[in-house]
C-alpha cells in the first residue's frame, strides 16, 4: 500500500473572527485591541453580519498577525473562491459555539439558559459551569469560556463541551470533548469513563481505541506535547498513551 | 382542576396507546372522571383499543377548528361511567393541533374531570411535544429494550425542556412503566433487566412491570383495555400501576422466573 499521505484523526480547531461593521478604521482598531489574546499566526475563521470586500478584509486581518483559513458560509462565501478559501459550514463545526477572539461583543459565560435547544447552563464563579442533572440522548450542554462540570450521568447519545477542562461525577457515556478553543492544556476527567467519544482541543479518540484498562474506570485524559492523548487511570495512576 | 398524565415513549410500537387505555380505565373504574385525548393525528388507533371506532363522529381536530363543540367530539365509554374518550382524526395532519387550540380544550377539559390522559404520538415532533407540553405527571413506557430505552432517554430530555412546567422552572414528575417485560429472557440476559433500566440508566422511579402476555394483542383485537381481563397478568399489572399512582402500595407481580413444578421440570417447559 502507497502511504505516502495519511488522513489523521484530528478535528479542525479554530476561532471565528466575526465582523460586524464595514468600517476598515473600526475593524483596524478592535482588532489591535484584542490582538493581545490572540497568538501571532492563529488559525481563524472569518465571518461577517454583512456583506464585505473580502480581499481587503483578509488585508487587515493578516497584517495583525492573524492566519485566515477560511470563511463561514453566510456573507463572505461568495468571494472566498477567488481567495482560495475554504467555505465552512456553521452548523457541522464542533466549535461553532466557541467565539472568544470574535470581534462582535464577547458573549459572557451567562448565556441565558436557551430551553428551546434543551441546552441548559448554570452559573458559576470564574467562568465554570455546573450541571446537575442527569443529560439525556440529544442534550448538549457547552462552555466555552472555561470549565464545565457535570455532576450526574451523561447518557448515551449527549454531549458535554468545554472550553477549558470537563469534570465528569457521574458516568460519562456520550461525547466528552475539552479545549474547543483548542486549548492543549485542558483534561477530561471522569468517574465513569466509556464514552462514544473523547476531544482534546481537536484530538479526538473513539471508544475502539480508548485503552480497556481505562473504560468504566475513574480516569483522566489529557493531551501530551506529542500530540498524543493520554488516558490516566486515577486510581493507580497507571498511564496510556494513544498515539494519532 | 383535572391532573394532565401524558403516557410518551419516544419509540413507536412498545405500548403507549395500549398504557393509556388501561390507564384510563382504571382511574375511572375507581370513580375519577377521567378523559383520554389521542394525540396520534393521522394513526389514530386509541379508539380501536378502546372499542369505539364505530362511534366516531367528530374528533379533537373538529374542535380545535371550531367546526364541532367538544360535547360532540367526546365519546362516552359504554362499559364505565366516568370514561370518556376524545379520538384523534384520521385524515388529517399533526400541524393541525394548534397550540392554542389544544390549550383551550385542555382547559375546558380540565373544569370538568379529575384525570386527563393524553395519548403521544412516537417521535420527537410536533405531536409529541404537544402531547406534553401541558402535563403535569409523565408514564415513559419502553421495552426493556436498548432502542427503546434510549429513546425514553431523549424523550425525558425534551419532557424536562420543552414542557410548560419546565418553561415555568417546574418539572413534570415521571414514572416509568416497562411493558413487554419476560423474566425468563431478562434472567438469560436476552432483556435488559429492571434495575438496569430504572436504575442504571434512565433514573426514573418505577411505577410498574407489564409482563409481555397474550391478552394483551386479544384485549386489543377485541377493542376492550386490557385491564379489564382481570384474570390475566397484563391486565393485573397494570391495575398496580393505576394503585401505584394513586400512592397505593403494591408489591411487584411477575418479575421473577416462575419455578416450574415436578410436572414441568419432567415434561420442559412449553
Amino acid at each position: 500500500m502507497n502511504e505516502a499521505v495519511k488522513f489523521s484523526g484530528r478535528m479542525l480547531s479554530y476561532s471565528t473572527l466575526t465582523v460586524t461593521s464595514s468600517e476598515v478604521s473600526q475593524i483596524r482598531l478592535a482588532l489591535d485591541e484584542r490582538q493581545r489574546v490572540a497568538a501571532i499566526n492563529m488559525p481563524v475563521v472569518l465571518d461577517a453580519t454583512l456583506k464585505l470586500h473580502l480581499g481587503k478584509l483578509l488585508a487587515i486581518v493578516r497584517d495583525v498577525g492573524l492566519n485566515p483559513i477560511g470563511v463561514h458560509e453566510g456573507h463572505l462565501a461568495e468571494q472566498a473562491p477567488q481567495y482560495k478559501l475554504a467555505v465552512l459550514s456553521k452548523s457541522s463545526s464542533i466549535s461553532s459555539g466557541a467565539k472568544a477572539q470574535s470581534v462582535a461583543p464577547i458573549e459572557a459565560a451567562a448565556r441565558p439558559a436557551d430551553k428551546t435547544t434543551e441546552t441548559t447552563q448554570t452559573q458559576a464563579p470564574l467562568g465554570v459551569v455546573v450541571h446537575s442533572g442527569v443529560m439525556r440522548s440529544g442534550q448538549s450542554v457547552t462552555n466555552p469560556d472555561g470549565d464545565l462540570v457535570i455532576l450526574n450521568d451523561i447518557n448515551a447519545g449527549s454531549e458535554a463541551i468545554a472550553g477549558a477542562s470537563l469534570h465528569v461525577y457521574g458516568r460519562g457515556l456520550g461525547r466528552l470533548i475539552a479545549g474547543i478553543d483548542g486549548n492543549p492544556d485542558a483534561s477530561i476527567y471522569c468517574m465513569h469513563l466509556d464514552p462514544a467519544l473523547v476531544s482534546i482541543a481537536g484530538v479526538f479518540c473513539l471508544p475502539e481505541d480508548i485503552p480497556a484498562d481505562v473504560l468504566k474506570q475513574p480516569a483522566r485524559i489529557h493531551l501530551e506535547k506529542d500530540g498524543a492523548l493520554v488516558f490516566t487511570q486515577i486510581h493507580t495512576g497507571l498511564q496510556l498513551k494513544v498515539n494519532q | 382542576m383535572a391532573k394532565i398524565v401524558v403516557v410518551t415513549s419516544g419509540k413507536g410500537g412498545v405500548g403507549k396507546t395500549t398504557t393509556s387505555a388501561s390507564f384510563a380505565t382504571g382511574l375511572a373504574k375507581r370513580g375519577f372522571k377521567t378523559v383520554v385525548i389521542d394525540f396520534d393525528v393521522g394513526l389514530r388507533n386509541l379508539d380501536l383499543i378502546m372499542g369505539c371506532e364505530n362511534r366516531v363522529v367528530y374528533d379533537f381536530v373538529d374542535v380545535i377548528t371550531g367546526q364541532a363543540r367538544l360535547s360532540q367530539a367526546l365519546i362516552k365509554d359504554r362499559a364505565i361511567d366516568n370514561l370518556f374518550i376524545l379520538p384523534a382524526s384520521q385524515t388529517k395532519d399533526k400541524d393541525a393541533l394548534s397550540d392554542e387550540g389544544v390549550a383551550s380544550v385542555i382547559e375546558q377539559l380540565s373544569a370538568e374531570f379529575d384525570y386527563i390522559v393524553c395519548d403521544s404520538p412516537a417521535g420527537i415532533e410536533r405531536g409529541a411535544i404537544v402531547a406534553m407540553y401541558h402535563a403535569d405527571e409523565a408514564l415513559i413506557v419502553t421495552n426493556p429494550e436498548i432502542s427503546s430505552v434510549r429513546d425514553s432517554d431523549r424523550i425525558i430530555g425534551v419532557l424536562q425542556s420543552r414542557s410548560k412546567r419546565a418553561e415555568n422552572g417546574d418539572s413534570v414528575r415521571e414514572h416509568l412503566v416497562i411493558t413487554r417485560f419476560n423474566p425468563q429472557r431478562a434472567e438469560n440476559k436476552e432483556m435488559l433487566s429492571i434495575d438496569m433500566i430504572s436504575k442504571d440508566i434512565l433514573k426514573v422511579p418505577l411505577i410498574g412491570v407489564i409482563p409481555e402476555c397474550q391478552s394483551v394483542l386479544e384485549a386489543s383485537n377485541r377493542g376492550i383495555p386490557v385491564i379489564n381481563y382481570e384474570q390475566s397478568e397484563a391486565g393485573q399489572a397494570y391495575d398496580d400501576v393505576v394503585a401505584r399512582f394513586l400512592n397505593e402500595e403494591r408489591p411487584y407481580r411477575f418479575i421473577d422466573v416462575k419455578k416450574k413444578g415436578w410436572f414441568g421440570r419432567i415434561f420442559g417447559d412449553q
